[in-house]
């Protein structure tokens, strides 16, 4: 027999499992330690020990080995923000509505990212160095998320056919009256860091 | 992104186990998903055996063990043995076993491994004609 590809977990035990207890059990557990699962792939992405955060956390290694063999529901809030601290990182919580689909948390993302863009357009306030920083942030931005659409894109098979399509459906429209394009005028001729 | 390749053998092994050993079963696959989501998250192959339920094998094979949270109960211990490819970003599931077929199943595990790494040593690179570029005469 060939081997089989799986994206998840999840999916993988679905398939070869006699039993549907079997991956309900399994997704069970592996929702049980969510939150401590990243904190450590966050700390081994570090390289650094339960010593070295528990030193940052002012607390035993042991304290944080329980931490990291405990489940979600055991942390504390303040247990979270320090072992984040430790990793000098901070920590950003969102909330969503119960049953928000997929595409309405794309969404809830994508508002985000236009409310840091407006914070840094914000900042410049008439200065024109820091206006020339927050239109390369802009449109550093909106090239990486095209690229990275993109890329999220191309794992779907038809998506280089879809794309194809709207682009000839596009050019036999050229005919007809177009709305007036809108242009993007480049405070400088320095490329872009992407 | 991270894909999962399951070979041959681990299905029937799966199958076994869930009838006798659920709940270590369980726990290895629970183990499975935290070490792909550290893989996810840009932790190297070799940052893996910093995780708890992690012991490293030869030539870069990783048996992931049945242990859990929380206190340590006796439990039967199973190894599910995993070989992260880092250059195709393919964690590939090799073999399932317990402790009676452990010798086989290293063996067995690291003969693959070293098969995919010939395998990947042959493989020209795109462009270039396995027999190298024919000479000018």
């Amino acid at each position: 027999m060939a081997s089989r590809q799986f994206k998840s977990v999840s999916d993988l035990v679905r398939t070869i499992s006699d039993s549907a207890a079997t991956a309900e059990l399994v997704e069970e557990k592996i929702s049980e330690r969510v939150i401590v699962s990243q904190l450590i792939a966050m700390r081994l992405r570090r390289d650094l020990s339960q010593s070295d955060i528990a030193k940052e956390m002012h607390c035993t290694q042991s304290r944080v080995s329980k931490l990291e063999n405990g489940l979600d529901k055991d942390l504390s809030f303040a247990d979270i923000e320090a072992y984040l601290k430790a990793l000098k990182m901070q920590m950003g919580v969102m909330f969503y509505e119960e049953g928000n689909t997929l595409m309405e948390r794309v969404k809830i993302h994508a508002f985000s990212l236009v409310s840091c863009l407006q914070e840094i357009a914000s900042l410049s306030n008439g200065d024109q160095t820091m206006e020339r920083a927050a239109v390369h942030a802009h449109l550093e931005t909106m090239v990486n998320m095209a690229r990275l659409i993109v890329e999220s894109g191309a794992k779907i098979p038809v998506f280089q056919q879809e794309v194809q399509r709207m682009a000839q459906h596009s050019k036999q429209g050229k005919g007809k009256k177009q709305p007036e394009p809108s242009r993007v005028h480049l405070v400088s001729d320095e490329p872009l860091v992407v | 992104m991270w894909s999962m390749e399951l070979h041959d053998g681990v299905e029937k092994r799966h199958k076994q186990f869930e009838k006798k050993w659920l709940h270590e079963l369980t726990n290895v696959m629970r183990n499975l998903q935290e070490l792909v989501v550290a893989l996810e998250s840009g932790v190297r192959p070799e940052q893996l055996k910093g995780l708890r339920f992690v012991r490293s094998e030869p030539v870069g094979v990783l048996a992931i063990d049945q242990s859990g949270p929380g206190k340590r109960t006796k439990m039967v211990p199973l190894r599910l043995y995993v070989y992260p490819d880092e250059t195709d970003q393919i964690l590939h599931i090799i073999g399932l076993g317990d402790k009676t077929t452990q010798t086989d199943d290293i063996k067995q595990s690291t003969e693959f491994v070293k098969g995919l790494l010939r395998g990947k040593e042959q493989t020209p690179p795109i462009g270039k004609p396995s027999g190298g570029y024919p000479r000018k005469t």
